[in-house]
C-alpha cells in the first residue's frame, strides 16, 4: 500500500524504554518517529491489556510495549508480569482478528536510542506490509 | 465549575521553534474543551520563564496546565514546583515532550507538527483526568541495624550513629572487626591492620550510641522503610561482658584443651578461650562443643578461677526484638573452597594453604607467631602463589575478585621479608593491579624481592598435586607448552564468594542476589549500596568483590543514604504516585497480592480483601494492570488518565 503511515502507540516505562527512546532524540537518529505516539507509564507491567485492545479500537495500527531489559526493571520484575501477559493479549487480539505482529513486546536500557530507533523501524516497516487495520471490526 | 486549562509551547530555542509550526499547534491547542489559553514562551525553564508560568499561571486563574516541550525527564519536577509556587497542586501538570519524542526526531516539519499536535492533543486530554495528589508522610524510627562488623560494617556503624540515632551493629562471631582485624600488613605501605582497625574497634564498642551485639545473628525482619522490626538471636556466652576483663586465669583453669584446626594444630586453646589474641571485645567465651558442663559434668574450673565473678552458667540464648528505619547488610565474603577441585591440590598434600591461611600464618598473634614455616616446622625454600583460584573461570566464578593479585604480592613480599634466600613464584594468567599505587608497589616487589613471574595460557592452567616429599606445580605457560616444578609450600589466592551468610541475608530480607552471587543493587551504577528493597542497604564485600577502602567508603556511603532518608524525630515523606484500592470493589482474589514484588499487598483481617501499604507500594502499577475487578488505581497513572490520553493521540 503505497504512502500508508501506520500510527503505533508506544508504550515506554518511566526507568528504561522511555530514557531509550530520549536518547534516540538526543543523538537525533533517522527513524520513523513521525509513525510513533509514545505514552508513558511507570512500568511495563502497567500496561492494562485494555490499554492495548483500545489503542486499536480507536485507531492504532501498531503497538509496541517497551520494557527494562530482564533483570534491570526498576521495579524488580514488572517487565517480566508484563511479559507474561502478552501470549494472553495475543489470544484476545485473534478473537478479534487482528494479527499479532501487530503488538510486540520488548526491552531498551535507558541510554539505547540505537534499539528503540531499530525497533521502531522495524515496526513501522511491518505494519507498511500488513497494511492498516481494518477499525470497522 | 469547569476546569481552567492553560498550555504553554516552550521553543526551546530553535530546537522546538524551527521544526514544528508553533502556531498551528497553538491553534489546534485552543480548539480543545477547558483550554482557556495557549501561548509560547522562548527558555521556559529559565529564570525569566519560570517566572512568566507562575505569575501567567495566578493572572488566569488556571487550574491545570500542560506544558509542551523537552522531556518530563528534563524539566518535569522543575514545573510542578512552579506549580506549587502558584497555589495549584504540583500533579495537576501534563508535560508533552514534543522535543526528544519530536522535534529532535521527525526531520520533516509538516510531520513534525502533525506528531506534535497528537502529543499535545494526549496531553491536554490526560490533563483533565488528573487528580490532586497529596505528599503524606509517616512517623518513622532512625535507628538502623547494622549486620556484620568488618570495616564495611563498622565504617557504617560509626558515620550514622549519634546523639539522636542509635545503631545496633550484630555481629555473628564473639568479636567484632571481620577479616581485616586479623591481617597483619596491609599493601601498599604495609601498615600493621590491627593497629590500623583497633582505634575504630574500640570506637565502636565505647560509643554511646551504638551496641554492639557479638553472637548475635539476624532471624527476621518485618516491616518497611522507616518502620522495621528485626529479631535477632543472641548467643549465650556464658562469660559477663562488662564483668570479664580478659586476664585469662580461667584458660589456665580450664582442663579442656582444643587443637586448633590449622597447619597440623600447631597452637591450641581451652574451652573457654578469646578468639584469637587482641580480639575484641576482650572477653573470654565458652564453646558449647567442648565445655564438659555442656556434656553432662561438673566442671567448674573456670568459675572458682575467675577473679571477677564474671562466669554465668544459666545465661541463655535471648532472642530479642529492635526497632529500626534501615537495614545494613555487611556480612562480607567467603573464601572459595579449593577443595572442590581437585587440580588445587588442597587437603591433597602439606603445606598447600589458602591466601586466608597464609595471612593467619605470617601474623604475629598466629600459631607460628608470624614466621612463615612448613608443617614440619621448618621453613621453606620453595614457595609458589598462584593466582586466580576458583576466579575467572566458567566452572567456578567468571569474575575477576580484584584485590587477590595484590594481596598476592604482599604476600610475596612479606615471605621476602622473612626468608631472604627462598625461591618466591608467582603463576598468574593476567595480573589486575588498578588504582593508583598498585603499579608502584607491584614494581617494588618485582625489582627489590626478586619474586620470578610465570605467566599462565589461562586463569584455570594450573595442576598442583603431592610429589615426592614436596608439592608438584605444572602450568600450562603462555605458549602453551607444559611446565613442571617443584615447591616446598603452595599458597592459592582464592576467590571472594559471597557465601552462606549473604544468601540468608537475601532470603531473610527478600532482596535479591545477583548473577555471581552478590547481593544485587537497586541500580549497579547510580545507586550501588540500596538493594531492590527500599530501607535494606549494603556495603562491603556483600555487594562484591573490593579491597578495604571500596569497603570502607561504601560503608560511609551508606550511612550518607540512611542520613539523607531518615532524619530523627522527622516523618518520612511517602512516594506520591502510589496505588490504592477500594475495598468496596476489590473480590479478594488475592492475585495482586502474588504479583507485588515489594509486599506492599496484605489481607485485611477478616474482610477478605486486600489493602496496600502506602510505605511499601512503590507505584509500579503491576497490580493495577492485573486486577479483574477495577479495584485498584494507580495514582497519577489512573486507567481513566491513560486512556484519554490514547485518545488524545489518536484522535
Amino acid at each position: 500500500m503505497h504512502g500508508f503511515e501506520p500510527k503505533i502507540i508506544v508504550f515506554l516505562c518511566n526507568w528504561c524504554s522511555y530514557e531509550g527512546a530520549d536518547a534516540a532524540g538526543r543523538s537525533r537518529k533517522e527513524f520513523p518517529s513521525h509513525n510513533l505516539r509514545e505514552i508513558r507509564v511507570m512500568c511495563s507491567g502497567r500496561v492494562d491489556p485494555r490499554f492495548v485492545l483500545e489503542a486499536f479500537r480507536i485507531g492504532a495500527d501498531g503497538v509496541l510495549i517497551l520494557g527494562c531489559a530482564p533483570g534491570d526493571c526498576h521495579y524488580s520484575r514488572g517487565n517480566i508480569e508484563a511479559l507474561k501477559r502478552i501470549p494472553l493479549l495475543e489470544r484476545v487480539l485473534q478473537q478479534y482478528v487482528i494479527e499479532n505482529e501487530r503488538m510486540k513486546f520488548d526491552s531498551v536500557s535507558a541510554g539505547d536510542g540505537e534499539k528503540f530507533a531499530r525497533i521502531a523501524t522495524e515496526m513501522v516497516e511491518m505494519l507498511k506490509e500488513l497494511g492498516p487495520l481494518n477499525h470497522a471490526c | 465549575m469547569s476546569e481552567r486549562i492553560g498550555v504553554y509551547i516552550c521553543e526551546c530555542g530553535p530546537n522546538i521553534k524551527d521544526a514544528v509550526d508553533i502556531q498551528a499547534l497553538l491553534k489546534d491547542a485552543r480548539g480543545h474543551e477547558n483550554v482557556v489559553l495557549a501561548g509560547s514562551f522562548g527558555f521556559l525553564c529559565s529564570p525569566e520563564g519560570k517566572r512568566f508560568l507562575q505569575e501567567d499561571i495566578q493572572a488566569h486563574k488556571l487550574s491545570r496546565v500542560v506544558i509542551a516541550g523537552c522531556s518530563p525527564k528534563e524539566h518535569e519536577q522543575t514545573f510542578r514546583a512552579i506549580l506549587k509556587r502558584a497555589g495549584l497542586n504540583p500533579f495537576l501538570l501534563q508535560v508533552a515532550n514534543i522535543r526528544e519524542q519530536c522535534a529532535w526526531v521527525v526531520h520533516e516539519r509538516e510531520a513534525a507538527t502533525q506528531k506534535a499536535k497528537a502529543l499535545l492533543r494526549g496531553a491536554i486530554k490526560r490533563v483533565s483526568r488528573h487528580e490532586p495528589i497529596e505528599m503524606k508522610t509517616i512517623e518513622c524510627c532512625a535507628d538502623v541495624l547494622v549486620v556484620g562488623s568488618g570495616v564495611a560494617g563498622i565504617s557504617a556503624a560509626l558515620a550514622v550513629a549519634r546523639k539522636d540515632r542509635k545503631v545496633y551493629l550484630i555481629e555473628k562471631e564473639p568479636c567484632i572487626g571481620g577479616r581485616v582485624a586479623r591481617y597483619e600488613d596491609l599493601y601498599p605501605d604495609m601498615v600493621c591492620a590491627s593497629c590500623l582497625i583497633e582505634s575504630q574497634l574500640d570506637a565502636v564498642l565505647h560509643h554511646d550510641h551504638i551496641e554492639a551485639m557479638t553472637l548475635t545473628e539476624l532471624l527476621e525482619v518485618k516491616g518497611y522503610f522507616g518502620n522495621f522490626v528485626a529479631s535477632v538471636r543472641q548467643k549465650a556466652r556464658y562469660v559477663d561482658l562488662e564483668a570479664c576483663i580478659g586476664c585469662g586465669a580461667c584458660f589456665e583453669a580450664c582442663p579442656v584443651s582444643v587443637p586448633r584446626p590449622f597447619m597440623g594444630g600447631m597452637a591450641g586453646r581451652k574451652a573457654i578461650h578469646i578468639p584469637y589474641p587482641g580480639a575484641l571485645p576482650n572477653v573470654a567465651l565458652m564453646d558449647e562443643e567442648t565445655c564438659l558442663r555442656f556434656h553432662g559434668e561438673s566442671c567448674c574450673a573456670c568459675l572458682e578461677s575467675c577473679p571477677f565473678g564474671a562466669i554465668r552458667y544459666e545465661e541463655a540464648d535471648e532472642i530479642r526484638e529492635l526497632k529500626v528505619g534501615a537495614v545494613v547488610v555487611a556480612t562480607g565474603f567467603v573464601p572459595f573452597d579449593p577443595l572442590k577441585d581437585d587440580r588445587y591440590g588442597y587437603g591433597k598434600a602439606e603445606n598447600i594453604l589458602t591466601s586466608l591461611e597464609f595471612e593467619q600464618l605470617v601474623n604475629s598473634s598466629g600459631p607460628t607467631e608470624g614466621k612463615i614455616l612448613l608443617a614440619s616446622g621448618r621453613p621453606p625454600g620453595h614457595i609458589a602463589f598462584v593466582h586466580c583460584v576458583g576466579s575467572r573461570t566458567e566452572k567456578f566464578n567468571e569474575y575477576c575478585s580484584g584485590v587477590c593479585c595484590l594481596v598476592t604480592l604482599k604476600h610475596a613480599h612479606q615471605t621476602r621479608r622473612q626468608l631472604p634466600e627462598a625461591r618466591i613464584c608467582q603463576f598468574h594468567a593476567d595480573l589486575c593491579l588498578s588504582g593508583k599505587d598498585s603499579q608502584r608497589f607491584y614494581r617494588q616487589v618485582v625489582e627489590e624481592d626478586g619474586i620470578e613471574f610465570f605467566r599462565m595460557l589461562r586463569p584455570d592452567s594450573i595442576e598442583i598435586r603431592k610429589g615426592s616429599g614436596r608439592i608438584m606445580v605444572s602450568h600450562t605457560d603462555a605458549s602453551g607448552g607444559r611446565k613442571q616444578k617443584e615447591f616446598d609450600m603452595v599458597i592459592l589466592a582464592t576467590a571472594m564468594e559471597s557465601g552462606e551468610k549473604t544468601d540468608g541475608m537475601a532470603e531473610i530480607l527478600d532482596v535479591k542476589l545477583g548473577e555471581s552471587g552478590f547481593l544485587e543493587e537497586a541500580d549497579s551504577r547510580l545507586d550501588p549500596v540500596s538493594t531492590v528493597r527500599e530501607g535494606i542497604f549494603m556495603a562491603g564485600c556483600a555487594q562484591g568483590p573490593k579491597d578495604i577502602p571500596s569497603s570502607v567508603a561504601q560503608g560511609h556511603a551508606v550511612a550518607g543514604r540512611i542520613m539523607g532518608k531518615l532524619q530523627p524525630g522527622e516523618p518520612l515523606a511517602l512516594e506520591p504516585m502510589v496505588c490504592e484500592i477500594d475495598p468496596e470493589i476489590c473480590s479478594g482474589c488475592l492475585l495482586c497480592k502474588s504479583l507485588c514484588a515489594f509486599k506492599a499487598i496484605a489481607t485485611e483481617d477478616g474482610r477478605g480483601t486486600v489493602s496496600i501499604n502506602q510505605a511499601m507500594c512503590r507505584g509500579c502499577g503491576v497490580c493495577v494492570a492485573a486486577c479483574p475487578s477495577g479495584a485498584i488505581n494507580a495514582r497519577h497513572f489512573s486507567t481513566r488518565a491513560i486512556f484519554s490520553e490514547l485518545r488524545g493521540l489518536l484522535g
